[in-house]
């Protein structure tokens, strides 16, 4: 995968070393969406290779594909939704992560949507241990409150 | 590949240390529902509604969201000129961020069934299609009309109406709906009977000598019309009705996710001691049963307080009104049925000029009419009033997305 040696802008691609050491290679354009990416390559410049130590090589490529469609303007709500389909919950938390790192607004907007979406139907406990909140309830406090919003937890199951 | 025992070290680094404007972009997604569940998790967000920065976020989200039916969607505005010895009544198209863009309607064929005094029944047009009635009760027409393709369907009378002449037939419409389970568009209404007054009867050529009069039975009752049957049937179900005296003033009511939605008030009883009751009634147009969400509890005295249900962005929503000192409370409800889940989210202080919303528009505009009859845009977001310059009584505003749906089409 050797870097163009053209310098117009429109064919330029960026080189990103992941934090674990892969290295991509993504679109100028593409890369003008991600406003962290775009920030070290006004600081180091187009030519080196932009390290990115809190992104990884599982979700690096993912981000790039969401990228390479939205700079075709080919962005749908089919698309988006197959996107997500095979992703579990976690999966999509770190790939959520590393959209805020990346500061990749329309990427971050559309995961912490699908975020929400996934944990409408969740419990109280899935929800702590998903963002690793430590519940500082006493069981009294916490037993009141639960009552008092009874009718939020309707129909609602109680995972583990 | 990577090897997998990179990953876990870096989800149980992340999972710790999400930072609030992080983590709030994701809560101020959630429903209502959710929301108010999830503040069982942990004591700081048992106070996410108290917390000013959440609130900026949740109140942001709700302005800008955007129920999906109504995407590329205009108003309506219906207009009442008084004139010297009538009522002038027109439609107007209007569109544009700042309601810049108005084009009157050419309500000529709807007109010729129902007259001049037409009324669009709810707040939203439903798959491009309206329902209009006469504001005058006793023509009792109905009819469905697609401005965009100007097709019109007179809805056929009820068998109800032609039992006898010898009464006075009083419809009232309550709710015009979608029912997604059969693709059919119902009409519901609660029919009233009065007694035929000597005059009437005289007008109608009518003779009462011969009327068995105490089997005419004044019982009024609920009737529900349905485009795919093209006949109305009766209803075996006593459900709250709208309390409204006159038939020209349309109160808000609008038909979202299944259910046609307007809020009412029990009757006043002979013993004027007995407070008359305000809540929302809910109809589920598929199953045709209904809901009601008492009004939420206030410290107020409900005298000071006038309501008025709307929708905005794809919420139920109570603007309340506290006159002496002219400030609005908004507040979302979070379940149908459920008096608690009523959520104050927005609080507006000094709109001492306005005086009812007739409407939400995207964005959070919200259409109120002033003390002078004129209608103004306050933007939710900015907290700014605009004063849009419509002359005449702009009194009812409906949602409205185009569609080319043939009418004829459902009924076959």
């Amino acid at each position: 995968m050797a870097q163009e040696a053209s310098s117009s802008t429109s064919s330029k691609t960026i080189s990103l070393k992941t934090g674990d050491g892969e290295i991509f290679e993504i679109e100028a354009s593409a890369a003008k969406q991600m406003k962290t990416v775009q920030r070290l390559i006004d600081d180091l410049g187009d030519d080196i290779t932009i390290p990115l130590h809190n992104v990884f090589s599982k979700e690096l490529p993912k981000i790039i594909e969401y990228y390479k469609k939205d700079i075709t303007g080919e962005i749908t709500k089919d698309f988006e939704a197959e996107f997500v389909k095979d992703l579990n919950d976690d999966e999509v938390k770190v790939l959520f992560l590393a959209a805020n790192y990346l500061d990749a607004n329309k990427l971050f907007e559309f995961l912490s949507q699908n975020i929400a979406d996934r944990l409408e139907s969740k419990s109280v406990e899935y929800v702590r241990k998903y963002f690793g909140v430590e519940n500082d309830f006493t069981p009294e406090e916490e037993s009141k409150l639960r009552e008092e919003r009874a009718w939020s937890f309707r129909g609602i199951k109680e995972d583990e | 590949m990577m090897e997998k025992s990179v990953t876990p070290t870096i989800m149980g680094k992340v999972s710790k240390h999400i930072p609030d404007d992080v983590l709030f972009s994701i809560l101020s997604k959630l429903s209502l529902k959710s929301l108010k569940r999830f503040e069982s998790v942990c004591k700081s967000w048992s106070l996410l509604f108290e917390n000013p920065y959440f609130m900026r976020i949740y109140q942001d989200h709700i302005i800008h969201r955007n129920h999906s039916d109504h995407d590329d969607a205009s108003i309506i505005l219906r207009r009442i000129v008084q004139a010297p010895r009538e009522l002038l009544i027109s439609l107007y198209l209007v569109y544009g961020n700042n309601f810049e863009n108005k084009v009157k309607l050419d309500t000529s064929l709807p007109s010729q069934e129902l007259g001049q005094k037409i009324i669009i029944v709810g707040s939203v047009s439903i798959n491009g299609i309206l329902c209009l009635t006469s504001m005058v009760v006793e023509d009792r027409k109905v009819v469905l009309w697609n401005p965009a393709t100007d097709e019109l369907k007179v809805i056929p009378p009820s068998p109800v109406e032609s039992v006898t002449p010898f009464r006075v037939f009083l419809p009232q419409i309550h709710g015009f709906g979608y029912d997604g389970v059969r693709d059919d568009y119902k009409v519901l209404r609660y029919v009233q009977f009065g007694q035929i007054s000597v005059l009437d009867t005289l007008a109608r050529g009518l003779s009462d000598e011969h009327v068995a009069w105490n089997e005419i039975s004044y019982e009024p009752l609920w009737e529900i019309y349905s485009l795919r049957s093209n006949l109305w049937r009766k209803l075996d179900i006593k459900m709250p009705t709208l309390m409204v005296s006159f038939a020209d003033v349309e109160i808000v009511r609008f038909y979202m996710d299944g259910m046609c939605h307007w809020w009412t008030q029990t009757s006043w009883s002979d013993d004027i001691d007995e407070a008359s009751e305000s809540y929302l009634v809910s109809f589920d147009v598929s199953n045709e049963v209904f809901f009601t969400t008492p009004m939420p509890d206030d410290s107020f005295d409900l005298g000071l307080v006038e309501s008025h249900l709307v929708m905005l962005n794809g919420y139920i929503a109570l603007i309340s009104y506290y006159g002496e000192t002219a400030t609005f409370y908004i507040s979302i409800l979070g379940e149908i049925g459920v008096k608690e889940s009523w959520t104050k989210l927005f609080i507006v202080g000094s709109l001492s000029t306005v005086e009812r919303p007739i409407g939400a528009g995207k964005k959070g505009n919200i259409l109120f009419l002033t003390k002078d009859d004129e209608l103004v845009c306050f933007d939710l977001g900015t907290q700014k009033i605009v004063e849009l310059g419509f002359e005449g009584d702009m009194c009812q505003m409906v949602i409205y997305k185009e569609s080319l749906l043939s009418i004829r089409g459902i009924e076959n």
